[in-house]
């Protein structure tokens, strides 16, 4: 008897269908941090993350409402929708759904000095280097890249950097360009700014693993961000956030890998 | 039935770090090429980000390359399928792991040499079975029960004992484990502990070992070919590690974690016959 091998998966995309149709009706909640320019309650349409995700939601037809919670809350909670860096998530947290929408650099910034000159400092032991608290992940080796310093908040990595308690700032280069806009800006110019070679990371959207619909709230967000790119809405966007800088070149590139790295079940 | 007892080397040297979500991820890839990167699944104590010297694996790999005067990095990462894609798509230098499922054309595009032999042990939840599943060592005898298999591991013989299977990585087969997702799952004793310790402290008695023999599982490292320097570097690594098996550096470091043991002796020396064979290929 011939076997009807294209049954099972109509019968896959009949079902995740209906699950899209269901996932229409109610609106998916994602949670994330304020970190302006990318996710800012201050902002009018939320920063270019929010602007993204909002673009993809209103093109597929869906609602989504993305909640501001403290940093504490969003690492607790295990069984939440989340927006950031996925590697930050996925040690205590499965998902049946990460899709990248953006990319985000890190940057090297330092004050009233060149980058190249800190980083070619014959001498890094001396070499005072400050990251968020929790940022700096991984210790092996780093003794020999200079000292470095956790800050609480954004504002006080750059306060200490015009302070000269730091000779260099390791942050997401939007993230950075945007704090000293804010907080110091008669004194832009005195800083300067280098996106960090290997530093490229994704923004994604992660739909937990136990959110009823997951999979098919998944594959509406991933149509939805292909049909965006495609209408030119979210170059729109990019160019917006980008105005005072070029947009990286690798930014396809990297979207494109973090597309494949997660474009598998969890 | 019996518990998990063996005392936890690393676990003190697992950081239990709060994360700055949305700051960037500050790892020594920024600071550094791709070209001396080695990538693996963060599991400590055998490989970890978080453990000063990189856990018991990369440690024998660091050991190894240090007496041939070269350098590598660790970095790692929550799933199999994203250490997979950096080796055999980017060009890292290497991949540690025990569980690479690569295509034919892939492993074209690596060199591959073992490390170390784990010991691994097969664990169940007890209140889920509390007469213990007791067996001797044939999967047939598990036919019907569920099995937690590592992403990447090959569970053909699983299946073809009729046996169900269903894929994770370590942390979250432990969770599957509690709540009844799968009778059963097999992982390295030392990373078992850690995982336990670590998420399950408060109900760590009710973990059980299966009855069997220890089983083992060989740690390798992949030299990705993509990257220019790692078929020099590859035999560098295989002097060095032929080195720091001869002058004790080997054994010391698995006695760092594991302990004195008799079992543990017994396995250096079993790496050293695998070894043997290795160079002779």
């Amino acid at each position: 008897m011939k076997k009807h091998t294209g049954l099972l998966p109509a019968i896959l995309l009949f079902c995740l269908t209906l699950g899209a149709l269901r996932a229409e009706q109610q609106a998916v909640v994602l949670q994330v941090n304020e970190s302006s320019p990318i996710w800012s309650q201050k902002l009018p349409l939320g920063g270019m993350g929010a602007e993204i995700v909002q673009a993809i939601s209103k093109e597929m037809g869906m609602k989504t409402d993305i909640e501001y919670i403290s940093l504490k809350r969003l690492i607790a909670d295990t069984t939440n929708n989340d927006i950031g860096n996925p590697l930050f998530y996925m040690d205590n947290q499965e998902f049946a759904a990460i899709i990248p929408i953006a990319i985000s650099y890190s940057s090297f910034f330092t004050y009233k000095n060149k980058v190249k000159n800190v980083l070619s400092d014959t001498s890094p032991i001396a070499r005072r280097i400050g990251v968020l608290k929790g940022t700096n992940l991984n210790m092996t080796a780093f003794k020999r890249f200079g000292f470095f310093e956790e800050s609480a908040s954004h504002e006080s990595l750059f306060k200490k950097l015009k302070a000269g308690r730091l000779d260099l700032v390791v942050e997401l280069s939007l993230v950075g360009r945007e704090t000293i806009k804010n907080f110091f800006p008669n004194d832009v110019e005195s800083f300067d700014a280098m996106v960090a070679p290997n530093s490229s990371s994704p923004i994604a959207i992660m739909i937990d693993v136990n959110c009823p619909n997951a999979n098919a709230i998944g594959l509406r967000y991933r149509e939805g961000l292909e049909r965006i790119v495609k209408n030119g809405v979210y170059q729109k966007i990019l160019e917006k956030y980008y105005a005072n800088a070029p947009i990286p070149s690798s930014w396809r590139s990297d979207l494109s890998k973090f597309k494949t790295i997660y474009s598998i079940d969890f | 039935m019996k518990t998990l007892g063996i005392k936890l080397v690393g676990l003190a040297l697992v950081a239990s770090a709060s994360l700055m979500a949305s700051g960037p991820r500050v790892t020594s890839a920024l600071f550094t090429s791709a070209q001396n990167e080695i990538v693996a699944v963060e599991t400590p104590p055998l490989y970890s980000s978080k453990n000063p010297n990189g856990g018991m694996a990369f440690e024998i790999v660091k050991a190894a390359l240090d007496s041939e005067k070269e350098t590598a990095t660790l970095t790692t990462y929550p799933i199999q399928k994203m250490v997979n894609y950096y080796v055999t798509q980017e060009k890292v230098l290497a991949a540690l792991g025990t569980n690479f499922k690569l295509s034919e054309d892939e492993k074209k595009s690596v060199i591959s040499a073992p490390i170390a032999i784990f010991a691994e042990r097969y664990l169940y939840y007890k209140p889920a079975h509390p007469k213990g599943i007791s067996w001797s060592g044939k999967l047939s005898e598990l036919k019907g029960l569920s099995y937690g298999a590592h992403n990447g591991e090959d569970a053909s013989a699983y299946k073809k004992a009729e046996i169900k299977v269903l894929y994770g990585e370590s942390r979250f087969l432990f969770k599957k484990l509690k709540t009844g997702k799968v009778d059963f799952i097999k992982e390295p004793v030392l990373s078992a502990e850690t995982i336990i310790d670590a998420n399950f402290a408060a109900d760590k008695n009710e973990f059980g070992i299966m009855e069997s023999a220890p089983q083992k599982s060989i740690c390798k490292i992949l030299f990705n070919l993509k990257n220019p320097q790692a078929e020099e570097i590859s035999k560098k690594f295989i002097k060095g590690l032929s080195a720091i098996l001869q002058n004790g550096k080997y054994q010391a470091i698995i006695e760092k974690y594991e302990g004195k043991t008799a079992l543990s002796s017994q396995r250096v020396e079993e790496f050293k016959t695998l070894w043997k064979k290795e160079l002779l290929k």
